[in-house]
């Protein structure tokens, strides 16, 4: 089969030729290319694989798996490749993919978080997811570093991306108050950062807020920077009145922090720095605590008396410069000494700086207090105004202390010495000079004043006694001229004359029958003798009683005592006639009663129960106090200077003194001697100046005594009397006396010898012992008469002397005083109504002290007491304070009665706080149902 | 002779290479061996398509190896309000089962996966019971073979699905669907395993056929 061999001979060519053709067929360049193209892609996408991360979620919540992406910046970066569990179960573990291109970046400083619909105060955001369903964002910083493979994730987004810039600051706080995390912080109003953390220091004292000022604003930020909390609403009742500060809504309702930099310089802050959170800005920018606040001291000081009025800020002074203040006050028990016993500790903080020390470490410092304190530096008390009652801390230098140290064993730190504050002394003073002034014996003096006056009136008001200068006067010209009278100097003249008279006489006599007219003559003349002799006997005792009246007269201590009572009554006049004391009565009568009416509505209301009407009542108190106050600082400034000299005397002794005075002047006074003494005195004078007269007069005298003279024994006497007679011996006339004497008594001795025939001689002689008699009586009385002329002439030079014109004219004006002041209304009622006054202050105080009243009406009480106490201090600035305190309470009435709950305020916030929920909840529950099921956007429920 | 031979081999399965003619295959005009273009259409005339099995094996290690990034790389991107969700084509059907839409998974799954598959396994068939032989008759393999072919085009359903979706939902940020990179790896797989199925020339599965009776007479 040639046909069917060539059949299968083509046959095999046509294979043979297929499969040749077969080898090179270009069609498998096909499946090649597809091969190289699948492995280059697969390489490919290999190659560009990130590093795959495992993230640690509390919660997978929104997380899925090759769904869930990674995004930075809003770039997608990585996807989750699986979501699983952590070894013991509790948490879940993610594990993406991230992109190589970012991997360098993941070190471990980057951050996840899963990013879902947030509805927060400041806003809404994240609002993307709420279509495309949550993600998980990254972020990292800028540096890179080693790759890290295992993070766990932020439960709460973070406020601040870890690459923005700016500087993280700490504060430090006593308590978180309404900060809370987020909550914004502001610059001059500006928010310029955030609170990115709020939590407690390790040990529980203080709280730490961690903040973020971004750039720019942290160049702002200084060591002069004062951060204080900007929460809410600032209710601020100062002396300009009432002030209400209100920062952002945010900051209303989660709280604010503001800073600003009340000192500059210093240089930008290190990253985490630490400062204080003040309360108020008002205490940030007081604050003085302007070094980094780890350096601080902090001790305790346990105070034995009362710490009431010490608060928390009050400044510790050391020689009235603040180094400090105090930070706490707590009650502790201590039990060191087996029996429990309650101490009361302050915290006290202290700044280095401030005691002159550079600001190190926190141990330097405290052992320079250290030494301080062995040195003998204590703590001590000391009131701040005596007004409001304030105390502050004063670290004084004692002397002659206990060895005593810092106890650094004390809880919860280092313990300061303290020493007992006078604040007790100066209260135990001020009291008792109250008390001193209460029992002065004011009413007492009075009396005895009155009485006193009453006495001098009836004295001075007596006629006799306005005569008595009249009279005395009289009498001294009297005496005056009688002295100086030219008879007296003439005597001598007449005395010769009566003398020839009587030669004549006895001529006369011998020529005619004298011997019976004589006898008749010498009876007569005995009878006369008689008379004068008994007017000679009175004599003596007159002059006796002169003399003792005018000793006594000369030794009273008049000047003294018109002096002193001149001095007295000037005084008392000074301070009678002032305006002032005029014008106290009816003041001090209208403020009592003010005062009293006031005390009496406080005693009638019960003060607790309505702290707006104790207000009111405190303003309508302020205003009449005000209104006494006016008028009190003059009167206080009067009163002041009079209780000074009042104490400058020794007020006792005097009144004692004067009392004895008054006493002695009215015994004296009202003696019926001195009542009658001028009528005594006025007779006497009286008899004397007729006794003068009836002695000039008396030229029978004369005529007796050269009768007399004649008889030896008289002549003597008569010599004696004419010799004490000064002017009166040395006349010529009466040297020429003896020999017309002699003659006389020739013709005498011729007289006598005719007497004695005339048997006249006995009766003579009788009459010659009566005349003998009463010469030596009137001797004896001319004896007298110098001594008592010159006790007269003292006298009068004493009565002179005595400024009885003065006393009459300030008698007179005390009168008059006293007049007006009797007459003036109300003055019958001062002194009572003073006590009076005084004990109703008085129980109306223990009244209120006993009575339980609200703290704050009981400090103002404290207040009132202490300031009563320096209210002579207080009335300078009680003018300028009292309108301010009244119109600070009227505004506080005012703004309390606003903040009242009802008010329209009050009404207005909570509306819209209620509102802002609502919106909140309705704006939760909207996300809530578009995160469950995004379509429903555009499908509806 | 021709018409001898053929009248001669009876019932005997004569080819038309063994009867020195070649068939045009787009026409069907029968032209004496030799002749390389059809009289009536001018298509070229071979009695057997040089490399014929070359090319099968080509093209189908080409899908083949396109229809395993096809099965990885998803298929649809569809975004819905900004979520973006990839589908490959295995894991589309089970959320469509996820979904209770079973009829439809099954459909995606019957000819997206089980087609090409079967296709593969087919054509690699009768590919290599051309050059092996089979215990399968020919008429058997004729009628898969026929199977594959027509079966063939409806691989690319899934295709025309991606492209219609792309074409019909693009609501911007609402929803928009996008065909994956496995969209163009499955379209040409399933491109090169046509390409495979047509380069099978069906001839050589009677040559086999003949070569057997050929042994069996001897």
């Amino acid at each position: 089969m040639p046909n069917a061999d060539d059949h299968v001979h083509q046959e095999r060519d046509f294979h043979d030729a297929e499969v040749a053709d077969r080898r090179f067929s270009l069609v498998w360049l096909v499946p090649v290319v597809a091969l190289i193209v699948s492995l280059a892609v697969a390489w490919k996408t290999h190659s560009e694989r990130g590093p795959l991360v495992s993230i640690i979620f509390d919660s997978a919540s929104g997380v899925e798996v090759g769904k869930t992406i990674i995004k930075h910046r809003d770039v997608k970066v990585g996807t989750v490749e699986d979501v699983g569990f952590t070894d013991d179960g509790t948490q879940v573990l993610v594990t993406a993919r991230i992109d190589k291109e970012v991997a360098k970046f993941i070190d471990a400083d980057a951050q996840f978080w899963v990013v879902s619909p947030q509805v927060s105060l400041e806003g809404i955001s994240g609002l993307e997811t709420v279509l495309s369903g949550s993600y998980i964002e990254a972020a990292w910083d800028t540096q890179i570093g080693e790759t890290a493979y295992s993070f766990t994730a932020l439960k709460e987004p973070p406020l601040t991306p870890p690459d923005q810039p700016g500087r993280r600051v700490r504060l430090i706080a006593e308590d978180g108050g309404s900060v809370g995390i987020g909550a914004p912080v502001f610059y001059k109003r500006i928010q310029v950062g955030r609170v990115e953390s709020k939590t407690l220091t390790p040990d529980g004292e203080s709280v730490v807020f961690d903040l973020f000022i971004e750039d720019p604003h942290h160049l702002r930020l200084s060591a002069g920077s004062r951060f204080w909390n900007a929460s809410g609403i600032e209710v601020e009742l100062g002396a300009e009145g009432a002030k209400l500060k209100v920062e952002s809504l945010i900051s209303l309702l989660r709280g604010g922090i503001t800073f600003d930099n009340v000192a500059f310089g210093g240089g930008p802050v290190q990253e985490d720095r630490l400062f204080r959170l003040f309360e108020t800005e008002k205490t940030a920018r007081a604050s003085i605590f302007d070094d980094d606040y780890s350096a601080q001291i902090r001790l305790s000081v346990a105070f034995n008396g009362s710490v009431r009025g010490l608060a928390v800020g009050a400044p510790v002074e050391l020689r009235g410069y603040k180094v400090g203040e105090v930070i706490d006050v707590i009650a502790s028990i201590d039990d060191s000494s087996g029996r429990p016993e309650v101490s009361l500790i302050t915290t006290i903080l202290l700044q280095p700086s401030r005691l002159g020390l550079p600001s190190g470490e926190a141990e330097d410092s405290l052992n320079f207090i250290k030494t301080l304190v062995k040195n003998g530096m204590r703590a001590k008390l000391a009131s701040a105004s005596i007004i409001t009652g304030a105390l502050y801390i004063e670290l004084v230098q004692g002397d002659r202390l206990a060895e005593e140290e810092i106890d650094e064993t004390a809880s919860p730190y280092p313990r300061l010495p303290s020493v007992a504050s006078d604040l007790d002394d100066l209260a135990a003073s001020a009291e008792g000079m109250i008390t001193r002034i209460n029992n002065l014996p004011i009413e007492e003096l009075l009396d005895a004043a009155t009485t006193l006056m009453g006495s001098i009136n009836v004295i001075v008001a007596d006629e006799k006694t306005r005569s008595l200068p009249t009279e005395v006067a009289g009498l001294l010209a009297d005496t005056r001229r009688l002295v100086s009278a030219p008879e007296l100097a003439d005597a001598g003249a007449d005395l010769a004359g009566t003398l020839a008279g009587a030669r004549a006489i006895v001529d006369g006599l011998n020529e005619a029958d004298v011997a019976g007219s004589f006898t008749q003559a010498l009876d007569a003349a005995t009878a006369t003798a008689t008379s004068i002799q008994l007017a000679a006997e009175r004599a003596p005792e007159l002059m006796a009683n002169l003399t003792r009246f005018a000793g006594n007269a000369a030794s009273l201590p008049l000047n003294d005592l018109i002096t002193t009572a001149t001095d007295f009554v000037r005084d008392a006049q000074t301070f009678v006639g002032s305006d002032s004391f005029t014008a106290l009565p009816a003041d001090l009568s209208s403020a009592l009663t003010e005062v009293q009416s006031l005390l009496a509505q406080l005693r009638e209301e019960d003060a607790a129960k309505n702290l707006a009407i104790a207000l009111a009542s405190a303003g309508e108190a302020a205003t009449s106090i005000k209104a006494a106050a006016e008028a009190a600082p003059t009167m206080m400034a009067n009163f002041a200077s009079l209780s000074e000299k009042a104490e400058a005397l020794p007020l006792d002794q005097l009144i004692a003194a004067a009392q004895n005075v008054l006493e002695d002047v009215s015994a004296l006074v009202t003696s019926e001697g001195l009542r009658e003494t001028p009528d005594t005195l006025n007779d006497t004078l009286i008899a004397v100046q007729g006794l003068l007269t009836d002695i000039r007069e008396a030229e029978t005298t004369g005529r007796l005594a050269t009768a007399l003279d004649e008889v030896g024994r008289a002549a003597v006497s008569a010599q004696t009397l004419v010799g004490s007679v000064d002017g009166l011996v040395n006349s010529e006339s009466l040297q020429q006396t003896p020999g017309t004497l002699n003659d006389t008594l020739l013709a005498v001795q011729g007289l006598l010898g005719d007497i004695e025939a005339a048997e006249t001689t006995r009766r003579l002689a009788v009459a010659l012992d009566e005349a003998s008699r009463t010469a030596a009586t009137i001797t004896a009385a001319a004896a007298e008469i110098p001594d008592a002329l010159q006790q007269i002439e003292a006298l009068a030079a004493t009565l002179r002397v005595l400024p009885l014109d003065q006393v009459i004219a300030s008698a007179n004006r005390l009168i008059n005083d006293l007049d007006r002041i009797a007459t003036a209304p109300g003055a019958e009622q001062i002194p009572g109504a003073v006590v009076a006054a005084f004990d109703q202050v008085r129980v109306a105080v223990s009244d209120l002290q006993a009575r339980n009243v609200p703290e704050n009406f009981n400090n103002a009480l404290v207040s009132f007491n202490g300031a009563s106490i320096a209210f002579q201090g207080l009335s300078a600035n009680l003018n300028a304070l009292m309108p301010q305190i009244s119109a600070v309470a009227t505004r506080a009435d005012s703004v309390l009665g606003s903040l009242d709950v009802g008010s329209e305020l009050n009404y207005e916030a909570i509306t819209t706080i209620r509102e802002i929920r609502d919106a909140a909840r309705a704006i939760t529950a909207l996300v809530a149902t578009i995160e469950r099921k995004p379509n429903s956007l555009i499908l509806g429920k | 002779m021709q018409v001898d031979d053929l009248a001669t081999s009876g019932s005997k399965q004569v080819t038309a290479r063994a009867a020195n003619l070649v068939a045009c295959r787009s026409c069907g005009t029968l032209a004496p061996m030799g002749q390389t273009a059809c009289r009536r259409c001018h298509a070229a005339l071979s009695s057997r398509e040089p490399d014929s099995l070359s090319r099968v094996w080509a093209w189908l290690t080409a899908g083949v190896i396109l229809y395993i990034p096809a099965n990885i790389y998803p298929m649809l991107l569809t975004k819905t309000l900004g979520s973006q969700e990839e589908s490959t084509i295995v894991g589309g059907a089970i959320e469509l089962v996820h979904y209770g839409a079973y009829f439809v998974a099954f459909i995606v799954l019957f000819a997206s996966v089980a087609i090409p598959v079967a296709k593969f396994f087919a054509i690699g068939l009768l590919a290599w019971s051309v050059q092996r032989g089979s215990r399968l008759s020919g008429h058997r393999r004729m009628q898969l073979y026929e199977i594959t072919e027509f079966i063939g085009r409806w691989s690319m359903i899934d295709v025309f699905v991606v492209a219609i979706l792309t074409a019909l939902v693009q609501l911007g940020f609402l929803a928009s669907i996008n065909p994956g990179p496995a969209a163009v790896c499955f379209a040409l797989s399933v491109v090169f395993t046509m390409l495979s199925a047509q380069s099978f020339d069906p001839r050589l599965i009677w040559d086999s056929i003949e070569e057997s009776d050929r042994r069996a007479e001897r």
